[in-house]
């Protein structure tokens, strides 16, 4: 005989079940003591229980309770923190976009820092330096084996570029938020003397080799990138040396030649003029005047990084020829930041044209 | 803050059945007397800083003196048993005899062991009459967790009844 299940039982103790049902439920039980066992039990179970009433004091304990909140002054405090949770929303939403005007400004003081220009001048057959023009970050620098440039940062980091460098200026930029300028250079091939007249702390700039990470203090050096590795030659004051490959930083010292290959840092004592990639640096740089008025011709490559974009700078017979040519040669994106760094341009110009000449000048005395 | 005569015209709609509620939820009478109490003074402390609402305020106090109840069967760890005054007996005619009466007791001790959750929303359908929607909402839970404890108290008290010998029931 197969038996009722539970919820067909309870709705039959609850009266939910069609007449057919219920009589056929009713004679089940009649004939199945299993079935009515369990029909008793549940009809127990589901019984609701006997109802009590609580005694009259608690009504009485809470209305004294009542009375005693009326009679409490409430402190401002109170009034206060009732008044806001009676707006919580409005006070919650106008939390919300109060925070959302702060970030925005914020944000958009902290995105915008200012680019700064580098000064690249060309040597002509002569030697003597013709001002290219401005150069500004993401742009790539490639000198052929025969010329050789010179570029200036901030008016104060001076690169002497031998003939076969090839460098990205990667970050060039001032941020006035944190107050600091920052340069980040690649050097991926060639030799460079790099030379800064003053030492900043509101300034940073890097030059990254495939080997190396260096980090002047204020100094001079030559580096040598090769396919040997990277040779850095430190003439004054210090520098932090990383190698990329192995991580270990060390700080150099005055007169020695460092190697940073894949595994390792070797540095050598060795007097500055048995180096013959120097001697070439030297020879090219040291007998050179800085002037927009010496004639001649070269020319000098830079590419942007980004758009594959090339521009190529020829120093010309006659200035306004010369200004009209690059002018030209210039892309859109250097146009932009003419009229920024026009100014800048000019102060670099002089400064660092009287300074270069009088250095040349001493020299060749 | 809520006026005296809406606070006592809530308890005098709300006070029986919240009693009865926390009592055979706790087991003991002065334990519900003073849930009861704490839910009425919760009552007027919300009523402070937010406007009350006769349509949701039965659900406040059964949700405040749920919580409450839990708080005290947590402190009071320990089984225990329907005050000696019950009379479940008066009002059933079958349950004159003392076998039914023994059923009703061991009935009563099976709830008491369940679980406090499936506790609460078997005497919230038994003696409040509530649908299993109405339970959710109180409890804050879904309707099927509510089929489903049902169903789990519904077996876990026939199981008991069986193991104690009363009948040859599933």
């Amino acid at each position: 005989m197969k038996h009722i299940n539970y919820s067909t039982l309870l709705s039959y103790i609850k009266g939910e079940l069609k007449h057919n049902d219920d009589d056929a439920i009713k004679l089940h039980v009649m004939q199945c003591q299993l079935c009515a066992n369990n029909l008793k039990a549940l009809g127990m179970i589901t019984k609701t229980q006997r109802q009590y009433s609580p005694s009259p004091k608690i009504l009485s304990n809470i209305l004294d309770y009542y009375h005693q909140s009326l009679l409490t002054k409430s402190t401002f405090f109170d009034t206060f923190k009732a008044f806001i949770a009676l707006h919580r929303r409005v006070f919650a939403l106008a939390t919300i976009i109060i925070a959302a005007g702060i970030a925005l400004v914020l944000l958009s003081y902290r995105s915008n820092p200012i680019t700064i220009p580098h000064v690249l001048y060309m040597a002509d057959k002569s030697g003597h330096y013709i001002k290219s023009d401005t150069i500004k970050e993401g742009r790539r620098i490639t000198i052929p084996e025969t010329k050789w440039a010179m570029l200036v940062a901030n008016n104060d980091i001076v690169f002497q570029l031998a003939g076969g460098v090839n460098m990205v200026i990667m970050r060039s930029h001032y941020s006035k938020n944190a107050g600091t300028k920052k340069f980040n250079y690649s050097l991926e091939k060639g030799a460079i003397n790099i030379k800064t007249n003053h030492h900043h702390t509101s300034m940073h700039y890097e030059v990254k080799t495939p080997d190396a990470n260096i980090q002047p203090l204020g100094t001079e050096f030559y580096i040598n990138v090769s396919p040997e590795g990277t040779h850095i030659y430190i003439v004054e004051g210090k520098v932090l040396l990383t190698n990329t490959a192995t991580k270990v930083t060390i700080e150099t010292e005055v007169g020695k030649l460092y190697t940073i290959s894949q595994t390792q840092i070797s540095s050598f004592d060795i007097e500055k003029y048995s180096l013959q990639w120097i001697n070439d640096i030297d020879a090219r740089f040291n007998n050179v005047a800085i002037t927009d008025e010496d004639l001649g011709s070269s020319s000098i490559l830079t590419s942007d990084v980004n758009n594959n974009e090339t521009t190529t700078y020829q120093s010309q017979i006659d200035n306004t020829e010369k200004s009209n040519t690059q002018s030209s040669a210039l892309n859109s994106q250097d146009k932009e930041d003419k009229g920024n760094a026009k100014e800048m341009r000019n102060d670099m110009k002089h400064d660092e044209i009287k300074v270069m000449r009088k250095e040349a000048k001493q020299k060749h005395r | 803050m809520i006026e005296r005569e809406t606070l006592i015209n809530f308890y005098n709609l709300y006070s029986k059945e919240i009693f009865n509620y926390c009592y055979h939820l706790t087991g003991v009478y002065e334990a519900a007397e003073d849930v009861l109490q704490d839910c009425f003074i919760n009552l007027i402390e919300y009523s402070k800083k937010n406007v009350i609402n006769s349509e949701t305020v039965k659900s406040f106090l059964y949700k405040t003196a749920h919580n409450l109840a839990i708080n005290y069967l947590k402190k009071n760890d320990k089984i225990f048993y329907l005050d000696d005054d019950n009379n479940y007996s008066s009002v059933d005619t079958i349950a004159e005899t003392i076998a039914n009466e023994e059923m009703n007791n061991e009935i009563l001790v099976a709830i008491q062991n369940l679980d406090v959750k499936t506790r609460s929303i078997f005497i919230l359908k038994r003696d409040n009459n509530y649908t299993n929607e109405e339970i959710a909402k109180i409890l804050n839970i879904s309707e099927r967790t509510v089929r489903r404890k049902l169903q789990q108290a519904l077996s876990h008290i026939m199981v008991h009844l069986k193991n104690k010998g009363f009948y040859d029931i599933l």
